[in-house]
């Protein structure tokens, strides 16, 4: 893995959308020095930092009925994200709207992947949930080895 | 509804801070009713306040808004100081002013780039523009960024910054990582004059307002945290006896009060338009250059040349910024503990959107025992309404989608924040005998 490479975990502090920040976290000790790896829990960050690279990598809860803890892998552009509206606020600019306004600016890196975690309590200010907390290390040692650097 | 009668209705205005609508009745040619409606739900910020420490006051109103925390930080702190007579220093004075330039930049050009601007061309949102015009805005945004890092390295991040103490700050960076923003921020003052002349090159309406204009004036600088109320009607005042001229009142059609000129009980302006009518003299050497070359009509009290205004703030703030950076040294002393005692003060400092007033009481230990908090946007309230008045009387014969274009158009100039000014409830006890 050569290309300057961001790692972004995407999350908030309710129960287990904590995951993407969770799964950051422990990434951040895994990969090598000079992958960037970040938290936030506001999509429009993206547009900051996007511009300084050639691939990335978000990790974020979903909710698609699976099993707790499934990771899901989509390619930017996913063609399942097509159909999603453009509601454009600056409180509420999702991470798919992000990627948008990133790309019209042409300044969405070459190479993004989307890495959804199911999810099962978001209940305000909870904690994550200790069967998705267990799968924390496995989620990390699965994306440190698609990311190319386990 | 009477034949003659037309109702305009925006359920959910957009590309503004916060939820609200807008209401315009019609009777033939006249126009009976303008409402802006503000529905977000009270946010009841002064009565959280009560019984809590005062040193949790910067913490805990840095909530009220994402985008302009410092200013609820500063106005605290002002406030809180005022009233336990502490001196922070000239050292700590001016390095509060460098994070307000920071949050001007980062608040100013994300209203210009992504709120605002797209009014101009006809584009429905900042992500519609952004494939036409990805220079401009692709400048906005690394302008943006540049206020995000002042607030990171002297907040301790860019949204609800943590770092504001009473009588200081809890720490202050290292020399070294403040000089590395030096390069980025001379770019960005070149760069923020590029954007000023390309806002100024947009088409306004002409919708010129007989404005009474209210800012802080200070003698030696461009009002950011100190100084005496000034308006253009005359009116000098300490910032501490706001609410002996200024009052605030409830309307059946908002969760945030009015505030309106006590004597007269009329509505007023605050905000860029008004700093920089009051203050132009006092904008720095490279803003006022471009002010003079922008702007040859003083005073300027069109609300759609606002946007003139914030890129001319964000011009001042680069190059406020730009010196405080430079003569970093790390202080010796970050902070004054306070000492708790009864007292009461008062403070208001200038957010990116206006006045922003404070007052508090505290107790002996230190507790506050009342808050009052007069937001910018519950300021301009009553003045966007007697503005919108006295437009849709312009264009009463427009069909009601041009209207309400031009509505909109109005109302997003302010960059209302209407998260802020959202906090009061009216509560209602009825008891059974």
């Amino acid at each position: 893995m050569t290309a300057r490479t961001l790692v972004v975990g995407l999350g908030s502090p309710h129960g287990d959308d904590r995951i993407g920040w969770e799964v950051a976290r422990v990434l951040t000790d895994r990969l090598p020095a000079e992958v960037c790896v970040r938290e936030t829990a506001i999509p429009a960050n993206l547009l900051d930092w996007l511009p300084e690279y050639a691939v990335c990598h978000l990790i974020d809860g979903c909710s698609l009925r699976g099993r707790l803890g499934t990771l899901h892998r989509w390619k930017w552009p996913a063609g399942d994200f097509a159909t999603l509206s453009e509601r454009f606020s600056t409180h509420g600019m999702s991470l798919i709207e992000a990627l948008r306004f990133a790309e019209r600016l042409q300044i969405l890196p070459k190479d993004v992947t989307i890495w959804g975690v199911e999810i099962g309590n978001t209940r305000q200010a909870a904690d994550l949930s200790a069967e998705l907390s267990e799968q924390i290390p496995t989620l990390a040692e699965t994306l440190a080895e698609e990311i190319g650097c386990a | 509804m009477t034949s003659s009668e037309r109702k305009i209705r925006v359920e959910a205005l957009t590309r503004v801070e916060g939820e609200g609508g807008l209401y315009v009745r019609l009777r033939g040619n006249v126009v009976e009713e303008v409402r802006l409606d503000i529905y977000e739900p009270p946010r009841l910020f002064e009565s959280l306040l009560r019984g809590r420490n005062l040193n949790e006051v910067p913490d805990i109103t840095a909530r009220i808004c994402g985008i302009c925390p410092i200013a609820y930080q500063m106005s605290s702190v002002h406030a809180i100081e005022a009233a336990l007579e502490i001196d922070p220093g000239e050292e700590i004075r001016r390095l509060r002013r460098l994070l307000y330039c920071g949050e001007w930049i980062e608040s100013h050009t994300l209203h210009i780039h992504l709120l605002h601007a797209p009014d101009f061309f006809g584009y429905p949102s900042g992500l519609a523009m952004a494939a036409d015009h990805p220079t401009e805005l692709k400048r906005g945004l690394r302008l943006k960024k540049h206020g995000n890092e002042l607030l990171e390295l002297f907040g301790g991040r860019a949204i609800h910054p943590i770092n504001v103490a009473v009588g200081g700050f809890y720490r202050l960076p290292e020399t070294t990582a403040v000089a590395r923003l030096i390069a980025e921020f001379e770019w960005g003052l070149q760069a923020a004059q590029d954007a000023a002349r390309w806002v100024a090159s947009f088409e306004f309406d002409d919708l010129e307002q007989p404005y009474e204009m209210v800012s802080l004036v200070h003698p030696d600088e461009y009002p950011m945290n100190e100084g005496e109320i000034h308006s253009s009607a005359g009116l000098r005042l300490a910032a501490n006896k706001f609410e002996q001229h200024f009052s605030e009142c409830q309307v059946p059609h908002s969760t945030a009060l009015h505030c309106l000129r006590s004597d007269t009980q009329s509505s007023y302006l605050v905000g860029p338009l008004s700093r920089l009518n009051l203050n132009r003299e006092r904008l720095a050497p490279e803003a006022r250059a471009i002010a003079d070359e922008l702007i040859t009509d003083w005073p300027c009290a069109n609300p759609q040349r606002s946007i003139v205004a914030r890129a001319l703030e964000v011009v001042h703030a680069y190059s406020e910024a730009l010196a405080i950076l430079r003569e970093y040294r790390r202080p010796r002393v970050a902070r004054v503990e306070p000492v708790p005692m009864l007292a009461a003060g008062a403070a208001a400092t200038e957010a990116p959107r206006g006045l922003l007033y404070h007052h508090y009481e505290i107790d002996q230990s230190g507790a506050i025992a009342s808050a009052t908090i007069v937001p910018p946007t519950s300021q301009n309230q009553a003045q966007i309404e007697a503005d919108l008045r006295a437009l849709v009387q312009s264009i009463v014969d427009q069909p009601e989608s041009e209207i309400e274009r031009r509505c909109e158009h109005l109302v997003r100039s302010y960059d209302p924040c209407i998260s802020c000014s959202t906090h009061f409830l009216r509560l209602s006890v009825e008891r059974a005998q």
